[in-house]
């Protein structure tokens, strides 16, 4: 059985592009975070996507990539949670 | 009993002071008018008092609930000026204020961003023996518009800096000695210029310095990015503004010549005033 692993964004975090990339100010810890597109694009995805999902369309998108956009794409999360702006909310079989 | 009323952005702190000329040496720079008010009439925030020799002092900050004691100008004059950075960052709330030296060429401003010893004070007291318009070395106020005021106290030398720094002015008559800091009024340097409060000064870039030993010159350009990440590290009254003002300080700097020093000497620096004049 597949499982399936959401994430929430930081409430009330503020998004600011700035040149190519994004600066995400979280008002609850008061950090600004720097984010390049790729890590701005699966903060933003989270919001309505399983981690699974987000994976599975990218590798979609990119089958020649298929191993590494998951490996990208598990550390960039590890890092947004580490950081504060993404909050594991729940786990289930799909 | 001598009152004073520190203004800045429109923002007041009143000070009490039982030697007037002790309390006028130790703020100077800083705008001020002594005032005729009472201990009774306003609350008084801040009260100096010096020994009758005026070998020692001691500051009561009451809106902070501090003491703080010591024995020589310099480090008066540090420790007041700290309090009213403390003040002023905590009730303005129409600005951005950043912890930065801020210097103007022209009516263009720079801010001056580095860590604590990264050498914003001494690099400030340079740019402005090569003829800057000192507007602070430790509070920069950045209005919606971009324009830029600051506490223009007199720039403060940590002890670790100050052959460096005193090397750089004109006149050591003026310095205000401590055994912590020590600081350099903006007349000690004979190209002395300082911000008039009524002419606007526009950011016109930031500057991110980091001084080190023996370190190799190195100029170099900051993406957006880059250089609003450093400036939310360094701005103290976010929680006083409307949705923290992230997104207008972030359009403010968006379009800001923003650079990284790195740096070990002042002659490596030379061609930086140009660089100012964009």
């Amino acid at each position: 059985m597949e499982k399936h692993t959401f994430y929430r964004p930081a409430e009330n975090c503020i998004r600011q592009e700035m040149g190519d990339d994004v600066l995400l100010f979280n008002p609850e810890t008061t950090s600004t975070i720097h984010l390049n597109q790729t890590a701005d694009l699966i903060w933003q995805l989270c919001k309505d996507n399983s981690i699974e999902t987000l994976i599975e369309g990218l590798q979609t998108q990119y089958p020649d990539q298929s191993e590494q956009i998951k490996k990208d794409v598990l550390e960039t999360v590890d890092s947004l949670v580490q950081q504060q702006v993404l909050t594991l909310i729940e786990t289930k079989p799909s | 009993m001598n009152y004073f009323i520190v203004t800045l952005n429109d923002q007041t702190v009143r000070l009490a002071c039982n030697n007037s000329k002790v309390i006028i040496e130790a703020l100077h720079g800083i705008s001020f008018v002594e005032s005729s008010f009472s201990n009774q009439e306003i609350e008084i925030i801040i009260s100096i008092e010096t020994s009758d020799d005026n070998l020692n002092w001691s500051i009561n900050d009451q809106y902070q609930n501090k003491k703080l004691s010591g024995y020589t100008l310099g480090d008066l004059a540090y420790n007041l000026s700290d309090c009213l950075v403390f003040h002023f960052a905590d009730k303005i709330k129409d600005a951005f204020c950043i912890h930065a030296g801020a210097v103007a060429f022209d009516n263009k401003a720079f801010l001056i961003v580095g860590e604590s010893g990264a050498g914003k004070s001494t690099f400030t007291a340079w740019l402005v023996s090569q003829g800057a318009t000192y507007l602070t070395d430790e509070l920069s106020i950045i209005d919606k518009y971009g324009l830029v005021t600051g506490l223009s106290r007199p720039i403060q030398i940590k002890w670790h800096g100050t052959d460096t720094a005193f090397a750089l002015v004109d006149s050591k008559d003026n310095l205000i000695p401590g055994s912590k800091v020590s600081g350099i009024p903006i007349s000690a340097f004979s190209k002395k210029s300082i911000s008039d409060t009524d002419k606007q000064y526009q950011l016109s870039g930031v500057i991110f310095i980091n001084y080190q030993k023996l370190a190799d010159y190195q100029l170099t350009k900051l993406s957006s990015a880059e250089a609003g990440i450093k400036i939310m590290q360094n701005y103290v009254n976010a929680r006083n503004i409307d949705k923290f003002g992230f997104t207008d300080l972030m359009s403010l700097i968006q379009n800001m010549p923003a650079y990284h020093l790195q740096y070990s000497t002042f002659s490596d620096c030379e061609t930086l005033p140009e660089f100012f004049n964009l």
